[in-house]
């Protein structure tokens, strides 16, 4: 009888599907290569990208956007967390969205209601499995745009989302070690055992716009708020207090793009982007071995600028284009202090600098279809000696070679 | 005189320069006038334009222009013109940007040009339609919807482009004309590209989760929750304080191996007084304090390394302080004194030195004790009475002279042994190497030396039954205590 049922919805639904256009859009991004990080060289891997949508026109003013997007990484980036003496780390990640847009033609505004879902799946050891992984991840975003057209094609958008991250194979040490051996006081009152779930908003306002004849600029502002429930705040004394850990991270992004054209063959369009990100957290840090508070352990702030140059070859349908970049990035701990060789504490804050210099080259074969390469390196350093957990000073390189399909 | 008469027909037959009229205006339309700066709103229409006349439309807005040819002309919303000469016999306009709809029902041999910005239409059948648009660069695309338009670019690229044909101009030059999408097609173009982008909106809402997705793990990384053990094994680390009294903590350093499950090392001390809630300073007292006195005493501890099914725990009480460098003891007399402020050590030699010595202490095995000592209010350690207990021999040895790793083994007359082997470990894991370790193998600088690195220690004993308790954590603790060997 229900199985009856869904057949006769389903015969009702055809006549109505069948007045829906849609149209597959997606891309699919496939790059071998190599890592290498503080002169340690990892094996030849590759990382894929790959997207896809069936967009649905359901009528003159809405649309639907179900896209699936998966990626594979099985070679880092020098823009990935590095420094966590891992030597290497595989990453699968799955994400499944829909998408609706509401836009009146004759209105400049467009409203897009979202939702998503994604599971990350991360593996940092030889002996970690897929699945189980440490810091696996998964994400449920539920929240919306509004995009003002201002001229087109530039516009003004502003998203906010409503987000819960959960790490169901991370629990804290102590609140297992409170059931594992218990009558033993190895665990703090009011520990908390998934202590990196967070649930939280986040918007972002992004915009472009030209500057002038000659220029374009874009920018955007991003905060994140985050609620750690299960993560309590650490006292002077080392102990938990009643209150969750709230982080709030907040990053603003500038860029300006200036094209130029030597000559119909060959065009260039300088760029730079400066960006500072910003974390504050009311969460602190406790040197157990010590005995010695750490307030303010999460907080940083940290500028980064980037300038640009992509140079477009040949015919304007089908050119080849080289890039080539450099980059600055330094973080400062406002609270944190620096530390020596064997951990003793210094006076001032610490600070990373990080300058990454990368070039890549994309080499139409087809119509939709681009040979990719791409070679990164990155140097960095620190006032912290003390590298015992993390590695502040390192170099690390990452080359890359692959293809792009568009459709 | 002929000559004359011609020239005055060929004047009256072009009439008067720009006469384009702008017939319908909806939206924002602005106009600015030949040889002014600024954009003023077209204002009522009809209204008559001149050439060097610039017309920009809004979003969605929309211009009807009719030239003195007969032609028509539609500019859509954000759109740009730049209008030329117009008269009976010649219509010329520039779009700059935007697109445009140009028609003409009976030319009759007049001009109708559209300028781009990197090619020029010209109507060339009596009656034509087609659509202009511009994008950035310049790029224009045209598309033919009756008639004959002639397209040319200015590296001297002609063609002809027919009903239902579209051809691309850039900078390049002119492309080869293709058939044109039908309305449908078109439609379905236009829908997948803003369909694309919106994909990539899509997309880049999870950016923001993924920047503080890695700001955790880095967070965690940076506290030492992540390490690596001698092995190259994965091991989750916790180490905090536990206060359970105002006059009691108990440090603890918690191991999870994704093999092996939880291990952990802990030291509880109990003091004679309650202690302050920042505890830096009785940590920095537990290695012993010159001049004066600590203003507390620890009476009792137990040192613990255990995992869920085997413990070796070491036991003291009765403590108090004496200094050791007063007592009638020469040889237990202290010359320098570990500050773990700096992790150095400071010379003491000749000043008071207050340490605290215990009245009894045990060592014992999931159990069973191994050895200990008794007294009563000790001023020396020679003055404790060791327990009767089956008699050991102690021996510390370097097994492999590339790596830092020592092993002490306590081999007792009952035929059990007690090992304990030390490793120095580097932060990507594996042991550490001598050579870039130093030669230290005892004293300060020993002790100095392994704070620099990871610290692993394993303690297997007959009484294990083949198991053993492994645990990576700082030796500060075990230097503070004098417990490192």
């Amino acid at each position: 009888m229900r199985l009856s049922a869904a057949f006769a919805c389903l015969l009702l639904c055809v006549p109505a599907a069948g007045a829906v256009e849609w149209v597959p859009v997606g891309g699919l991004s496939v790059l071998g290569g190599i890592h290498s990080f503080a002169g340690e060289r990892g094996s030849l891997s590759g990382n894929a990208f790959g997207s896809f949508s069936p967009a649905m026109r359901l009528g003159p003013r809405w649309s639907l956007l179900p896209s699936a997007h998966a990626a594979y990484e099985g070679t880092r980036r020098v823009n990935d967390v590095l420094g966590t003496m891992t030597p290497a780390v595989e990453r699968l990640e799955g994400r499944l969205g829909v998408r609706a847009v509401w836009s009146e033609p004759s209105s400049r505004w467009r409203l897009k209601p979202a939702i998503a879902y994604a599971r990350e799946l991360v593996k940092e050891t030889r002996d970690e499995s897929w699945g189980k992984g440490l810091y696996d991840q998964v994400r449920w975003t539920i929240g919306g745009e509004a995009e003002m057209v201002t001229v087109e094609p530039h516009s003004l958008r502003l998203a906010v989302d409503w987000f819960e991250a959960v790490h169901p194979n991370y629990t804290s040490l102590e609140s297992q070690a409170a059931l594992l051996f218990a009558g033993q006081a190895l665990a703090r009152e009011l520990v908390g055992d998934k202590v990196l779930d967070r649930r939280g908003w986040q918007f972002r306002l992004s915009g472009d716009a030209p500057l002038g004849a000659r220029a374009a600029g874009e920018a955007s502002l991003t905060g994140v708020w985050s609620r750690f429930a299960a993560q309590p705040l650490i006292d002077e004394g080392g102990q938990f207090q009643g209150r969750a850990r709230e982080d709030f991270l907040t990053r603003a992004v500038f860029a300006l793009r200036m094209p130029h054209e030597w000559n119909a063959d060959l065009r260039a369009r300088a760029a730079v982007e400066a960006g500072v990100t910003a974390n504050t957290s009311n969460q602190n840090g406790y040197d157990a071995t010590r005995g010695r508070f750490l307030p303010g352990f999460y907080d940083f702030v940290e500028w980064r600028v980037e300038p640009s140059a992509i140079f477009v070859i040949g015919p304007p349908r089908r050119p080849v284009t080289a890039a080539l970049k450099i980059g600055r990035r330094q973080r400062r701990y406002t609270s944190r202090p620096a530390q020596g060789e064997t951990g003793a504490y210094g006076s001032g804050s610490l600070t990373t600098t990080e300058w990454t210099l990368g070039t890549s080259l994309d080499y139409p074969m087809a119509r939709r279809l681009s040979l990719l390469f791409t070679l990164e390196r990155t140097s960095a350093e620190s006032n912290q000696r003390y590298q015992r957990y993390y590695r502040y000073a390192y170099e690390a390189t990452t080359a890359l070679a692959g293809f792009r399909w568009e459709w | 005189m002929r000559s004359l008469l011609l020239i005055a027909a060929l004047a009256a037959l072009r009439g008067p320069a720009g006469a384009v009229t702008l017939r319908e205006a909806s939206g924002l339309v602005q106009v600015r006038a030949a040889g002014d700066t600024r954009w003023r709103p077209a204002g009522k229409v009809p209204r008559a334009m001149a050439a060097g006349d610039a017309v920009r439309t809004g979003f969605d807005a929309r211009a009807v222009f009719l030239l003195d040819c007969g032609g028509l002309v539609e500019a859509a919303g954000n759109a740009h013109l730049l209008l030329g000469e117009s008269t009976a016999v010649s219509s010329e306009l520039s779009l700059l940007f935007g697109a445009a709809h140009i028609s003409a029902a009976g030319l009759k041999g007049r001009e109708l040009v559209v300028r781009t910005p990197t090619a020029t239409a010209r109507a060339r059948s009596e009656a034509v339609a087609w659509t202009a648009s511009v994008s950035g660069g310049g790029n224009a695309v045209f598309k033919t919807e009756k008639g004959l338009v002639g397209i040319e670019d200015e590296r001297g690229g002609r063609t002809l482009l027919r009903e239902g044909q579209r051809l691309d101009s850039d900078a390049a030059g002119l492309h080869e004309p293709s058939a044109a999408p039908s309305p449908a097609q078109a439609r379905r173009d236009d829908f997948a590209g803003r369909m694309r982008r919106e994909l990539s909106l899509e997309l880049s809402r999870d950016e923001p989760q993924r920047l503080v997705a890695g700001e955790v793990r880095r967070a965690d990384a940076e506290s030492g929750r992540l390490l690596t053990d001698a092995s190259g094994s994965r091991v989750r680390a916790e180490e905090y304080v536990v206060r359970t009294a105002p006059d009691r903590f108990a440090f603890v350093a918690l191991n999870s191996r994704h093999d092996a499950g939880m291990s952990y090392y802990s030291w509880a001390g109990v003091f004679d007084r309650a202690l302050p809630q920042e505890l830096s300073p009785v940590f920095a007292s537990l290695a012993g304090t010159a001049g004066s006195a600590a203003p507390w005493t620890l009476t009792s501890y137990a040192a613990t390394r255990a995992t869920d099914r085997d413990s070796l725990t070491e036991r003291a009480s009765g403590g108090h302080q004496v200094d050791l460098n007063s007592n009638l003891d020469p040889l237990d007399d202290v010359s320098t004194l570990y500050d773990p402020a700096t992790d150095s050590y400071s010379s003491v030699a000749g000043r008071p030195v207050f340490r605290t010595l215990f009245d009894a202490s045990s060592l014992s095995a999931n159990g069973t004790l191994k050895r200990g000592w008794t007294g009563a209010d000790i001023q020396a350690q020679s003055e404790a009475t060791p327990l009767a207990l089956p008699s050991f021999t102690a021996n510390s040895t370097f097994p492999d002279a590339l790596l830092v790793r020592r092993t002490d083994v306590e081999s007792y007359a009952d035929g059990t042994l007690l090992v304990l082997e030390t490793r120095a470990v580097r932060p990507e894991g594996g042991a550490s190497l001598r050579s870039s370790f130093g030669p230290a193998a005892a004293g300060p600088d020993w002790a100095v030396a392994l704070l620099r690195g990871g610290f692993q220690q394993t303690v297997t004993a007959s009484e294990f039954g083949g198991g053993s308790i492994q645990v990576l954590f700082s030796p500060r603790i075990l230097i503070l205590t004098g417990g490192l060997p």
